[in-house]
């Protein structure tokens, strides 16, 4: 397992450990920078994207939740994205333990199948599932979204759902059985409870998923059904205002609060079990 | 419910019946949901793209159209295109940043990870934005470079841009199947090529880097079939220049409601994803067992 | 301290015809028949791939029947999912739930069952009493030894008061030490509980050891059913004679001669007691002797019995009080000789050496075809 222990010191000649971690630290900086710089753009007190911000201000917050559109744009995304994650948590985990059995070429058809929204260009979903949408009518409406949006966020769900049960013991599910346990009851007795991070992870991920959604949400969305990525998209030609960044601030406080929450309730699971 | 301390009543036998629980009955409802919401809807896609044809025209008729218009073609050269320079981009800061995780301990290793999967979590479009505030003409590079004293660039607009941009997000995909590879490989043999007398450069040239190379295809292939589906990236760090196809489809129907062209370019792009996907599968496996040196 | 005597206690188990097959291959399980006594305590032994945890499997109904019946007191069971055939079972590798504490553990069953709480406390207590683990009720698996949790499978696997109990190689994770104090620890249980009890192991110590009865299995069929000492003394074939203790073989050909048989090989005579198994003509066979019923004597003494052969000491190896004495034949075989301290003769490596043995101590076996030596 300590793959590092195992490679000869030679390779870890000083010079070439510090070009290694330097390099590392270099791309891991370009890849938060932008996030960060963010922030402080929320509190800008000029009316423009011009950096660096000119003096300090929160009204951009004030604007944003008092604004209609912004507010509507954020309970929509978010009611939209919780619904899906019920959905998407429930059918993810039917699809990863329906998966779990079967092996070879039928099992490498199906979870490709079922993994394909994930790799396949969501313009190319979008055209199909709105031409058949406006044929049955769940174009700008809270179903369609929810539906189309499931479809997308699911194959999250499966991955990390099947991790989990990879590494789960099946003679457990054995043992529950010689207890005289279901397998109704097995399954929420003993798997439930072992795979919970991996279901956890797996509703954060689908969550984000519909929540960020950009492509379907603009095809499928109406003048009363405008997403927040949708409404950002438009406000960045349309507005030039930093309301944006505050809208960005937001999403990446909620969502890191959000990944925090999760890794630490799984950690605490996976240190002997505090229920 | 349970067989009582001593007796099995008949009845109980014949209500259990064969108990052969199929688990992958489970399957069954999530691939309906699916055939319904999403294969149907592309099926539908395909279907509208050689039948919603001008009157008189052939089925192809949407097919013609796209390969025949010199600037579509350019638009989707530019996206095949765009895609492959991000591949080798990505490939490149990949492998350094697996190698990096591969020999981190502990802590570290999950540092680097969570960097790296950081842009997966973020908003597509927070994710731009930023970007357009860094690489703006009054954005924070060129403040940089003022206070160094060199020249402002206007980045913003260009391939470069809309390369960063859609590297950020695509290098997890690259990263982690580098680095499963790299975790399978016995470390007995790089110290037997050592202890054979092979300098280490040398050594990692010839038995490492090849043994890492079915990773590196893997994520490479990953990344590209993503890159052709990259739509809000290019659309807000690129210029008219750097249209890619998702957008020239989306304005098909979102401004044209040309549904017959819409459909017959997300056909083609489906095709191309798949294609290359199918193709970069089969390169991987047969990669996999021509070279073995996994750890025993 | 005893749980109160369930009624009825152990149930008897009929294994008829059981066979298990995967897909073309040769039967795992190949038409096993066998029946156990309430209360018995049964071993099945042998190597691995023998067939012992198939069977076990099918008893227990993880593993799909091919054909064949199971019945446990005397209703069949084979086609009932584990679930509901109230049989309880401790596995190799434990199999407690990790996310539960020892309490919690040992009451799943019960509340399975739809048992009252207050029962359930008052069961659970009785249970933890019986295996000395009281004090870590609210421990979790983790933070127990490999013994500790051993026990509280077990508990988990009586606490519901099953009228058979199974155990598939439930020591073999645990050292020497320990592993011989919990072989103990569970005849106790046994002769306490007084319920059937199935146990299977690839250690033939661990079987004579703990066992009514031992159901020895090769290659899927049984080889022998029998106690401790049948198998011991009385093997029916040379795989038993080598699977369980030590045995030495001389092989060679043989006949009857009046009331006794007769192996004749280059390096004597050798009687053995009359056997069914040998058909009176001249046919290939071998005798088995247990080391410690030979004696190593000078070779100028005579010896009272009919059994002697000359050969020189290869190694002499000090075992404890006991020592073993490893001997070459003429023919180039070697044989082992195990002696107490007060039959031990000063014999030195190179001597040349007489071994004797009385007759009752051979067994005459059937060679096997093209298996001299398994």
């Amino acid at each position: 397992m300590e793959t590092q222990r195992a490679f000869p010191q030679q390779f870890a000649r000083r010079s070439g450990a510090i070009a290694l971690y330097g390099f590392a630290g270099l791309v891991a900086f370009s890849l938060i920078a932008p996030l960060l710089i963010i922030i402080p753009m929320s509190f800008s007190g000029a009316d423009s994207f011009a950096f660096p911000p000119r003096g300090l201000s929160a009204r951009w917050y004030v604007n944003l939740f008092t604004s209609e559109s912004w507010t509507r744009g954020m309970l929509q995304s978010f009611g939209i994205a919780s619904v899906v994650t019920v959905l998407s948590v429930v059918l993810g985990t039917l699809a990863a333990l329906g998966l779990s059995r079967l092996k070879g070429i039928p099992q490498a058809t199906l979870s490709g199948l079922l993994m394909s929204p994930m790799i396949l260009p969501a313009v190319v979903s979008g055209v199909g599932v709105y031409a058949v949408f406006l044929k049955w009518h769940l174009t700008a409406s809270y179903l369609g979204f929810v539906l189309a949006h499931t479809a997308l966020a699911t194959p999250f769900v499966l991955t990390t759902v099947a991790a989990a049960l990879k590494g789960f013991d099946r003679t457990l599910e054995y043992a529950a059985a010689s207890c005289g346990a279901t397998p109704v009851a097995t399954f929420f007795h003993v798997t439930l409870p072992l795979i919970r991070p991996g279901l956890a992870s797996g509703a954060l991920f689908a969550f984000i998923a519909s929540f960020d959604e950009v492509v379907i949400a603009s095809f499928l969305g109406g003048p009363e059904l405008k997403t927040l990525p949708v409404q950002m998209f438009t406000s960045v030609y349309v507005d030039s205002d930093p309301t944006l960044a505050a809208v960005s601030t937001v999403i990446i406080a909620v969502t890191s609060l959000a990944i925090f929450a999760i890794m630490r309730s799984n950690q605490a699971r996976s240190v002997g079990g505090s229920h | 419910m349970h067989l009582p301390s001593g007796t099995t009543s008949p009845d109980a036998v014949r209500r259990a019946g064969r108990w052969r629980f199929t688990r992958t009955a489970l399957v069954v409802p999530v691939l309906l949901f699916f055939a319904a919401f999403f294969l149907y809807p592309m099926a539908m896609m395909v279907a509208k793209g050689l039948t919603d044809t001008p009157a008189g025209a052939g089925s192809w008729a949407n097919f013609a159209w796209f390969f025949d218009d010199e600037a579509n073609m350019r638009i989707y050269r530019h996206t095949l295109w765009t895609a492959l320079r991000v591949t080798l981009f990505c490939v490149l800061v990949a492998y350094p940043m697996a190698y990096a995780m591969l020999r981190a301990k502990g802590a570290w290793k999950l540092a680097i990870l969570g960097v790296v999967l950081l842009p997966f979590w973020t908003s597509a479009v927070v994710r731009n934005f930023a970007w357009v505030v860094i690489l703006q003409d009054r954005g924070v590079l060129n403040y940089l470079l003022a206070l160094v004293g060199i020249a402002p660039v206007s980045i913003l607009g260009t391939s470069t841009a809309v390369t960063i941009g859609m590297a950020q997000v695509l290098l997890p995909f690259a990263v982690l199947p580098i680095y499963t590879a790299m975790q399978k490989i016995d470390p007995n043999l790089v110290r037997a090529a050592l202890m054979l007398g092979a300098r280490p450069i040398v050594a990692f040239t010839t038995v490492f880097l090849p043994l890492s190379l079915t990773g590196v295809f893997a994520g490479a292939f990953l990344v590209f079939v993503l890159s052709l589906g990259f739509y809000v990236t290019p659309a807000m760090l690129g210029s008219a220049r750097e249209t890619m196809l998702p957008q020239l489809i989306f304005r098909q129907i979102d401004e044209l409601l040309a549904w017959g062209h819409a459909s017959a370019m997300a056909t083609v792009l489906l095709l191309t994803t798949v294609g290359i996907l199918v193709a970069g599968a089969l390169l991987t496996r047969t990669l996999r067992h021509r070279i073995g040196g996994t750890r025993p | 301290m005893s749980l109160p005597a369930a009624t009825g206690l152990g149930a008897p188990l009929s294994i008829r015809n059981l066979t298990k097959r995967y897909a073309d291959n040769p039967p795992a399980v190949d038409d096993v028949s066998l029946d156990i006594e309430a209360g018995e305590f049964v071993t099945f032994l042998g190597p691995s791939g023998s067939g012992k945890t198939t069977t076990l499997g099918m008893v227990a109904g993880f593993t799909e029947v091919t054909s064949g019946h199971i019945l446990l007191a005397n209703q069949p069971i084979e086609e009932l999912p584990p679930h509901r055939r109230n049989i309880g079972m401790v596995f190799q590798s434990y199999s407690l739930f990790p996310h539960m504490n020892v309490f919690d553990n040992v009451a799943f069953p019960l509340r399975r069952r739809g048992v009252g709480k207050a029962e359930i406390k008052a069961r659970v207590g009785r249970v933890l009493e019986l295996i000395q683990l009281s004090d870590k009720a609210d421990r979790f698996p983790t933070a127990l030894s490999g013994g500790q949790q051993q026990r509280v499978a077990l508990a988990r696997a009586i606490v519901f008061e099953p009228r058979l109990l199974l155990m598939d190689e439930p020591l073999s994770a645990l050292d020497k030490k320990l592993r011989e104090q919990m072989q103990l620890e569970i005849r106790r249980l046994h002769k306490e509980l007084q319920i059937t009890f199935i146990f299977v192991t690839h250690d033939q110590e661990e079987a004579l050891v703990m066992s009514d009865r031992i159901a020895v299995f090769r290659d899927g069929r049984l080889a022998q059913v029998g106690t401790a000492t049948d198998l011991y003394e009385h093997p029916q074939s040379l795989f038993v004679a080598n699977f369980l203790g030590d045995s030495n073989i001389l092989q060679g050909e043989a006949h009857t001669d009046h009331n006794a048989h007769v192996l004749v090989n280059a390096c004597g005579r050798f009687l053995a007691p009359p056997t069914p198994r040998f058909a009176g003509a001249r046919a290939p066979a071998a005798i088995s002797v247990r080391p410690e019923r030979m004696r190593v004597l000078p070779i100028t003494q005579t010896c009272d019995d009919p059994n002697r052969v000359v050969a020189r000491v290869s190694q002499i190896i000090y075992v404890g009080a006991s020592r073993k004495v490893e001997v070459t034949l003429p023919d180039g075989s070697l044989m082992r000789v195990r002696e107490q301290p007060r039959d031990q003769v000063d014999v030195r490596e190179g001597e040349e050496v007489a071994v004797c043995w009385p007759a009752s101590a051979s067994t005459l076996l059937p060679l096997e075809q093209g298996r001299a030596s398994v």
